[in-house]
């Protein structure tokens, strides 16, 4: 059985191989029995001729008998669909423009499809790098009737940790800078965490061991784990990492442990250590204190819904027992990959639907582009159906030709994807770590050859029927089309225009919201401020007045610097992000305990509110006076002035004991977009955080003081890293990027789309031209204009845009209805929109029309009746 | 054209070119001729089904072909039978056997 299956498959193989050879062999063969039947005639004396017709006539018929052998060889299958594919490369390069046309137009459909494919599986499918992948939760601190979560406090974790019964295991983690020493001072992004930390994410140590409970206990040796990466670089080898020290915030700490790049997380973070030796500046014991940020991975056989009923009637018990902190705190527990995803889902969502909507523009544009060439190949069809080929040959040689386009196609469009995923990429998922990488694998290179076989049928389905229906009396009839051809061709272009006019509607929207974006008010004046910060931890700065007196002697230097107009420090950036909030004693209202409202906190130092151009409304800025012997002061910011004090009469009362000495104007600190919220500063000499940002403003270029600004901070302190040194104006611009990309995209595929469009139209109005020659011809021959002549074209062109542009706005509201609710300051409800939309493709449509206008209003009656 | 002669029952032509391969390697049209004569013409071998035949014993494996002179000097092809080949042909003889002897009891019932 095996040997005739290997026999079978080694005759096949010659057979498709060596075919020529196998033909002459039969010829040889066939003519050789041919010859032998014809001698024994002869030897009984029949002539010649006669002899030969009857061997011949024995045998069947010479072309009968090897048309039957060339079946036994198993290949004739492959043969024809060979035979059909060498006639459609033929075909194809008969008509190079139509076919590179269709190629391009594919392509592009295929590859914007597949990146985002290749996108959307990353975020979505692709395995996080920990072991326990999927079952990895976030949990977090909600706060009274807030929708969003924050860190958490120490006890609260431990508690939780003890109490629940739906996790393998819970972490705690705080990110932190160190600043290592060894070339020279260098910062390190660290996590302090929990010894369950590495066991709750899965990760084992390549070399060495993870934490264990003893190394987290006050008072353990000091030791760290860090990241192969950080291993190579110091070290040379990881693997001789492992019970070597280095100095870490002016104290040694020994590595116990070096684990894979891929599993870091933070992705960022380049050593770990246990949070009771790692110089934890939180509080451990105060659960009002929250900076943590809680992990767990929760056991395989309980449901997220369970283990979140779990942590909310552990959170109830503690809200009972301690109500002066946790009375309304209650807990959120959300996926770890939906960090990733939540912020990606807006534009990801614009993006598919972008690529889809090309996609089928693109179809909808090269079945219009088959239909048009389907008048030519007619007359080819019913030549070939009168010559005997079959109905269902033709249907497969049509499918084999339509397939072979949309496998080039598509072929092309995945080398173009590589290309565009990370476009894409940066607009859908820019802050994604490291180990997520767009690749176009297996998976996405099957999504790519699936989407050109659907649009190979796709696109090839209504003209292949419409040709194969086409009979050999058509021939006769001189191969004249019936005008419900030129219908369908109609409805095509119509669809194209309404949907091109969708990604126009996308694209004006977004880019108006990045007007809008650029246009807020900051309440700040980031041109000419130069930032930089610096982290402010290890025994030299153990004492507040340590780090108070680093950050008063930096400012001074800054200030002494040519050009320099003011400086100043604070704990965070406007824009980048908010800080700390405390729950804040305010003079005069008189709430429960437990109850007061959580206000955002900055510390400030002099010449801070000067340096970013913040207007002081009414009262003052803070002082050099104002440091930890003078009476605690604050400054808040007018919307907590407007609530508290609506009469205008803040300044002089006090919030958490601070004498309230000035009101300036809101600043965006969150983020760009987010409502101005209250708002308070304390001086940064009376509350000296671990952390300083710095702010420079400068006459001219802040990037010209970068140098001065880093020998300011080395003449302080040698061995303080100096880093995110960046003009404040970047920050701005970064808030703004994702949604200028996506405006760019969104501009750039509504532009193919509306060339797609175009194109589409002018082939069939050209089309359209072409089959009404004589007409024309005549119209002119008695008299029109031709203006007239070329106006009835137009007519034609614009009719089909009118339809196009009403239907696709229709369905361009409910898209743009969406994208409102996602894009910022930017409202559906806009006439102007898709005014602009509808003039851009009228424009669109008048340039495609003009070709064959012209040429209809020169139509030559003699010409015309010379035709038939 | 009146004929007396029998056409052969379906699968039996390849039953035949391998009985006639099991005495000597031979070309197609010795094939033709000797099952021709060995009938005693009683059998009409379609010598337009030989060919595919051949080819589709070859593929299976059974027979194995090559090209060799033939008595007068030409060139021609020569059939033989392959060790697979010489066991299906033991098989189908006995089936055959079977089947005749079957059919006969069933035709002499009576």
């Amino acid at each position: 059985m095996f040997s005739e299956l290997w026999s079978d498959l080694r005759y096949r193989v010659r057979a498709l191989v060596h075919r020529d050879a196998l033909e002459h062999e039969l010829d040889d063969e066939l003519r050789f029995h041919v010859e032998r039947e014809a001698e024994k005639y002869e030897r009984v004396g029949m002539p010649r001729g006669e002899a030969l017709r009857r061997a011949h006539l024995a045998l069947g018929g010479v072309e009968l008998t090897k048309e039957q052998s060339r079946e036994t060889r198993g290949t004739l299958m492959l043969e024809t669909i060979w035979q059909d594919v060498r006639y459609a490369v033929r075909r194809l390069t008969r008509t190079p423009v139509f076919t590179i046309t269709a190629i391009a137009t594919l392509a592009l459909g295929v590859s914007g499809t597949t990146a985002m494919f290749s996108i959307a599986d990353t975020l979505l499918l692709r395995p996080l790098p920990y072991p326990t992948g999927d079952r990895l939760m976030v949990v977090q601190t909600v706060s009274g009737h807030s929708t969003s979560g924050t860190v958490s406090s120490y006890p609260d974790y431990l508690d939780w940790r003890a109490s629940q019964h739906s996790f393998d295991d819970m972490a705690a983690l705080a990110q932190r800078n160190f600043v290592l020493v060894r070339k020279d001072a260098r910062r390190v992004p660290a996590a302090l965490v929990s010894a369950s930390f590495f066991p709750t994410f899965g990760v084992t140590a390549e070399f060495g061991r993870r934490f264990s409970d003893a190394d987290d206990q006050p008072g353990a040796p000091a030791v760290m784990v860090v990241s192969d990466a950080f291993a190579r670089d110091e070290f040379g080898d990881p693997r001789t990492a492992v019970g070597q020290s280095v100095v870490l915030n002016g104290a040694s700490r020994a590595i116990v442990g070096v684990i894979p790049d891929r599993s870091r997380y933070p992705s960022s973070v380049e050593v770990w250590m246990p949070i009771e030796t790692g110089g934890y500046d939180g509080n451990h014991t105060r659960r009002g204190d929250r900076d943590l940020e809680v992990f767990a991975a929760l056991r395989p056989n309980v449901s997220l819904d369970a283990a979140r009923h779990d942590l909310a009637t552990i959170a109830t018990r503690i809200a009972h027992e301690y109500p002066e902190s946790n009375a309304e705190v209650s807990t959120m527990t959300t996926p770890l990959r939906d960090r990733y995803v939540s912020s990606a889902r807006a534009a990801l969502t614009a993006m598919i639907g972008a690529t889809i909507l090309v996609l089928l523009i693109a179809c909808a544009n090269v079945a219009a582009l088959q239909l048009a060439r389907a008048v030519t190949r007619t007359r080819e069809i019913a030549v070939r159906a009168a010559i005997g080929a079959s109905g269902p040959r033709i249907v497969r040689q049509l499918i084999t030709e339509n397939l072979l386009l949309a496998l080039v196609s598509g072929a092309l469009g995945a080398v173009l994807a590589l290309w565009a995923r990370n476009l894409m990429a940066r607009v859908v998922a820019p802050n994604v770590p490291a180990w997520m990488t767009f690749d176009l694998d297996g998976r996405a290179l099957l999504f790519a050859l699936s989407m050109s076989i659907l649009t190979g049928l796709a696109f090839g389905i209504v003209p292949t029927m419409r040709l194969a229906g086409v009979r050999a009396t058509d021939l006769l009839r001189g191969g004249v089309l019936g005008s419900s051809r030129a219908r369908l061709q109609r409805m095509l272009v119509v669809v194209e225009i309404a949907l091109s006019i969708i990604l126009v509607v996308g694209a004006a929207l977004s880019l108006e919201s990045v007007l809008r974006m650029q246009q807020i008010p900051l309440g700040l004046d980031p041109t000419g401020v130069l930032a930089f910060d610096v982290t402010l931890q290890g025994p030299r700065y153990d004492t507040p007045a340590a780090r108070a007196t680093l950050v008063a002697s930096v400012v001074d230097r800054l200030r002494s610097i040519d050009g320099v107009m003011s400086a100043g420090a604070t704990d965070r950036m406007p824009i980048k992000g908010c800080c700390s909030q405390f729950s804040a004693r305010i003079e005069g209202q008189t709430v429960a305990s437990g109850h007061e409202p959580l206000i955002t906190g900055i510390i400030a130092t002099s010449g801070y509110f000067a340096a970013l151009g913040i207007h002081v409304v009414a009262g003052r800025a803070f002082t050099d006076g104002d440091d930890a012997h003078a009476p605690p002061v604050s400054v808040i910011n007018e919307t907590f002035a407007r609530k508290y004090w609506p009469r205008g009469d803040a300044i002089g009362h006090h919030v958490n004991g601070a004498m309230i000495v000035g009101v300036v104007q809101d600043i965006k600190q969150t983020s760009l977009t987010a409502a101005p919220e209250p708002q308070f500063f304390q001086p940064f000499a009376q509350n000296p955080w671990t952390r300083a940002t710095f702010a420079v403003r400068v006459r001219g270029d802040p990037l010209a003081v970068v140098a001065q600004a880093r020998r300011a901070v080395r003449e302080v302190d040698a061995a303080m890293p100096v880093f995110n040194v960046q003009p404040l104006q970047r920050l701005v611009e970064q808030s703004i990027l994702p949604t200028r990309s996506l405006g760019r995209l969104l501009g750039a595929f509504g532009g193919i789309a509306l060339l797609l469009a175009a194109t589409g139209l002018y082939g069939l109005i050209s089309f359209l031209v072409e089959r009404r020659t004589r007409e024309l011809g005549l119209r002119v021959a008695l008299g029109a204009e031709p203006g007239r002549v070329a106006r009835l074209v137009v007519r034609e062109a614009s009719v089909l845009a009118a339809i196009g542009a009403v239907s696709g706005i229709a369905v361009a509201i409910l898209a743009a209805r969406w994208l409102e609710s996602k894009l910022y300051g930017v409202s559906a409800m806009q006439p102007a929109i898709y005014v602009i939309a509808a003039g851009v493709l009228g424009a669109a449509a008048l340039a495609a029309s003009y070709g064959p206008a012209r040429r209809a209003s020169r139509a030559d009656p003699m010409v015309a009746l010379r035709m038939e | 054209m009146t004929d007396d002669r029998l056409d052969l029952p379906q699968g039996t032509l390849d039953l035949l070119i391998l009985k006639a391969l099991s005495l000597e390697p031979m070309h197609g049209w010795a094939i033709s001729e000797r099952l021709q004569q060995v009938s005693r013409a009683a059998l009409q071998v379609p010598q337009g089904s030989l060919y595919p035949a051949l080819h589709r014993l070859e593929r299976r494996g059974w027979i194995k072909a090559e090209w060799g002179a033939s008595d007068n000097n030409r060139r021609a092809k020569y059939y033989q039978l392959s060790r697979t080949g010489r066991k299906q042909l033991d098989a189908e003889t006995e089936a055959w056997a079977r089947l005749t002897t079957a059919v006969a009891l069933v035709l002499d019932m009576g």
